[in-house]
């Protein structure tokens, strides 16, 4: 029952107040008996009072970031920002990125946060943004991910804005670099609206130059508004870059956050800025600028970083009071990315107990494959790489999208391969197929104990690392039972799983 | 002899969004095992189409707005060599969004009617049930044993009929194919095939690569070129475990 003008009735408040004393006792029996209690406390909730989210969020201040990938790295990067300078926040761990977990986390928050950093998947923004009345909504990029879910792209990207155009956020971050999300403009124009991407200089270059190569182009992009493929001045990867369309009049609509990213003394150093890059002359109009030396590898991470200060930024503008108490500036913004750590199961390196290390490379679409093999050109202390590929409804039923990953064995380093999971043999012939033969022995059970044995048979004292590229389930199986066999703490932050 | 292969890649920059480029990867490696040389071509909307150059011919799928723009260039500008080839017998694989190009009509969803090549007979009415899963069918013309069963996945929402007479590619064990009743997967004409399998196709069924392979050769070079055989226990092996997921318990 709503109040005429809005306001909350006595009833609404005892509503509100029971909701969540069920919810937290729910959790709290959930928690003691050892089960799950991101998803139930919510669902409970939302039944017994569906205006729950809109009550709670009221008077809050809230981000949320959606996008096909780099939504956990960004949210957990926003946090970091915004905790390193003094705020209180409130975030969710990415499973629980659905309507009935983003409720438990809101509604059971700690009500003296300043800030709720919210990772939202990208079907659910339709639903779930207009009752949380975020302030700012940020969208890192669109790719092709769990077709057998969605059907389309064109789908997800009307998730997202249906989730806009109802929430009408004060502002939208958007991936100017990606020529579907910067279309997202148009879902809210009344939104005060920011583009982040790569600053255009001479840096910049595909992965691969020749167009004849007997592989998948994944830069290959359509316009948003007449579908002509689109034109493009250079790439900053996959099909992010500076692009317009030669048909009609879509175009880049320039950037007002940007960054590059430059190498001195061995060290990789981010320059980010803030201030608008005029679309005609591609000269800067600075405002401000900062650089750090930032310990995430890899350019989508770069992406993810730059997005994560726009994000902040925003969020942190609506605010100039807030802003002068603390004495913030964009620098120190920036300097706090410095101590980013690797989210749960991204580049997530462990040394077991006998001292041997593995590293976690979380993947999920050929997008983010690509990116994740393209970071082997960096690494080092590459020992073995072991694939993990399952296809449970989390991961994808169907295993078609391995087809569509680009796999250049020029540029992969000359290691042993291993695959694992529900779907290896479909893994071990994609390797084959695209000349990255593996012996029959290379194909492993998911068993802890086998890999175990298989792994590390020879048995040689090495600094190096087997780096594992698993998708969500196998990387989650994986790291429990590898946790178990070897005896590490398999938790993480409850926040950040 | 040195063999050599020129495959042509249909509208690649269109249609490419199911992982069907693994059926191009497995022509290619299972071609090249065997010494044969591959030439990979990519001929899309607006490029000039010689079909004498080219020996087999694929056609992935793509979202709905992708295929509407290249249907007018398909129909008006390609038309010609494509039949062209078809009636010389050259192979044709067609997935998904091209094996409904290559059919007479598609009658969507909000009832517009667009006309397809006309090769396949078959027509298509798009509908709101997607059917989307694991398919597991039986091709008794391909082979006796194991390898008649092909694997894939579907994922479609557009329902295929075939015409009377019309030979369909395959009788479905598991998942749907063409539609919700028939249990027919695909359909071939002459050396045209057509299916709604993804998975990726090809990589799936090493058989019907082989055959695919054996039978661009025998047009190019002669009824009595053999293919040599090739080892396919990676490819056994994967689709042993697949029927066990899948809970299958099929005559081998």
């Amino acid at each position: 029952m709503t109040a005429f003008f809005g306001e909350e009735t006595m009833l609404q408040k005892l509503r509100l107040s029971f909701a969540t004393f069920c919810g937290r006792l729910i959790q709290r029996l959930l928690l003691l008996t050892n089960h799950q209690a991101s998803t139930l406390p919510g669902k409970v909730m939302l039944r017994l009072y569906p205006g729950i989210l809109r009550a709670v969020t009221k008077n809050k201040k809230t981000i949320l970031v959606t996008g096909t990938n780099g939504k956990t790295t960004t949210v957990s990067l926003i946090v970091r920002i915004l905790r390193e300078n003094g705020f209180k926040v409130v975030t969710n761990a990415s499973g629980a990125n659905l309507l009935q977990g983003l409720t438990t986390v809101v509604a059971l928050a700690d009500s003296r946060a300043d800030y709720f950093v919210l990772e939202v998947d990208e079907a659910a923004l339709a639903t779930a943004a207009p009752q949380l009345h975020p302030d700012t909504v940020l969208v890192t990029n669109l790719f092709r991910d769990q077709l057998d879910r969605y059907g389309e792209l064109r789908n997800v990207f009307q998730f997202i804005y249906q989730g806009i155009e109802a929430a009408k956020p004060r502002a939208l971050v958007l991936c100017g670099d990606d020529p579907l999300v910067a279309s997202l403009g148009n879902a809210s124009p009344s939104s005060a609206t920011y583009y982040f991407g790569l600053y255009d200089d001479e840096h910049h270059q595909k992965f691969w130059q020749d167009k004849d190569e007997l592989a998948v182009d994944l830069s290959i992009s359509h316009c948003p508004v007449c579908g002509h493929i689109l034109d493009y001045d250079w790439f900053g990867l996959s099909h992010l870059g500076k692009y317009h369309c030669s048909q009609c009049s879509f175009d880049h609509p320039g950037l007002d956050y940007h960054f590059s990213e430059k190498i001195v003394l061995e060290k990789s150093y981010l320059t980010i800025s803030h201030g608008r890059i005029d679309p005609i002359t591609s000269l800067p109009t600075l405002w401000h600028e900062a650089s750090v030396e930032f310990p995430l590898q890899g350019r989508y991470n770069a992406y993810n970083a730059c997005a994560a200060i726009a994000g902040a930024t925003t969020l942190l503008s609506n605010d100039e009071e807030l802003k002068k108490q603390k004495g913030l500036s964009f620098s120190y913004l920036v300097r706090s990315l410095a101590t980013a750590k690797p989210s749960f199961g991204r580049q997530e390196k462990i040394t077991l107990p006998n001292g041997r290390k593995i590293c976690f490379l979380l993947i999920k679409n050929p997008a983010g494959m690509e990116q994740t093999l393209s970071l082997f050109r960096h690494f080092t202390d590459v020992r073995a790489i072991l694939f993990a590929i399952n296809s449970f409804p989390a991961d994808s039923c169907d295993v078609s999208w391995l087809w569509d990953v680009p796999l250049h064995p020029q540029t992969l380093p000359q290691v042993p391969y291993y695959v694992t999971g529900i779907r290896r043999g479909d893994m071990a012939l994609r390797l084959r197929y695209s000349g990255i033969d593996l012996p029959f022995e290379h194909v492993v059970d998911m068993d802890a104990a086998t890999l175990d044995k298989v792994l590390f048979s020879d048995d040689t004292e090495t600094q190096d690392c087997i780096y594992i590229v698993a998708n969500y389930t196998a990387m989650l199986s994986l790291r429990q039972s590898f946790a178990a066999f070897y005896g590490f703490d398999a938790k993480w932050s409850k926040e950040e799983e | 002899m040195n063999q050599e292969l020129h495959i042509c890649h249909l509208y690649p920059d269109f249609l490419n969004l199911y992982g069907d480029f693994g059926n191009i990867l497995a022509l290619t490696y299972r071609a090249k095992q065997r010494g044969i040389t591959v030439h990979y071509h990519k001929i899309s909307l607006g490029d000039v189409f010689d079909q004498t150059k080219y020996d087999l011919f694929f056609i992935g799928g793509g979202q709905d707005q992708e295929q509407g723009m290249l249907r007018e260039d398909l129909i008006e500008e390609k038309r010609e060599q494509i039949v062209a080839a078809v009636e010389a017998n050259k192979p044709f694989l067609c997935i998904c969004g091209g094996y409904q190009l290559f059919g007479r009509y598609f009658h969507t969803k909000s009832g517009e009617k667009w006309e397809g090549l006309g090769i396949l007979p078959v027509h298509t009415i798009g509908k709101t049930k997607r059917l989307i899963g694991d398919v597991v069918c039986s091709a008794k013309w391909l082979a006796e044993g194991e390898a008649q069963y092909l694997h894939g996945f579907e994922n479609h929402s557009g329902y295929t009929y075939l015409d009377k007479g019309a030979m369909p590619m395959a009788e479905v064990i598991l998942g749907s194919g063409n539609d919700d009743q028939s249990k027919q997967e695909g359909c071939r004409y002459k050396n045209v095939f057509g299916t709604y399998l993804h998975g990726s196709f090809l990589p799936k069924n090493p058989a019907m690569t082989d055959y695919l392979l054996q039978l661009t050769l025998q047009q190019k070079y002669g009824e009595d070129v053999v293919l040599a055989p090739l080892d396919t226990s990676l490819e056994n092996y994967t689709r042993r475990k697949e029927r066990n997921r899948l809970n299958l318990h099929l005559q081998i």
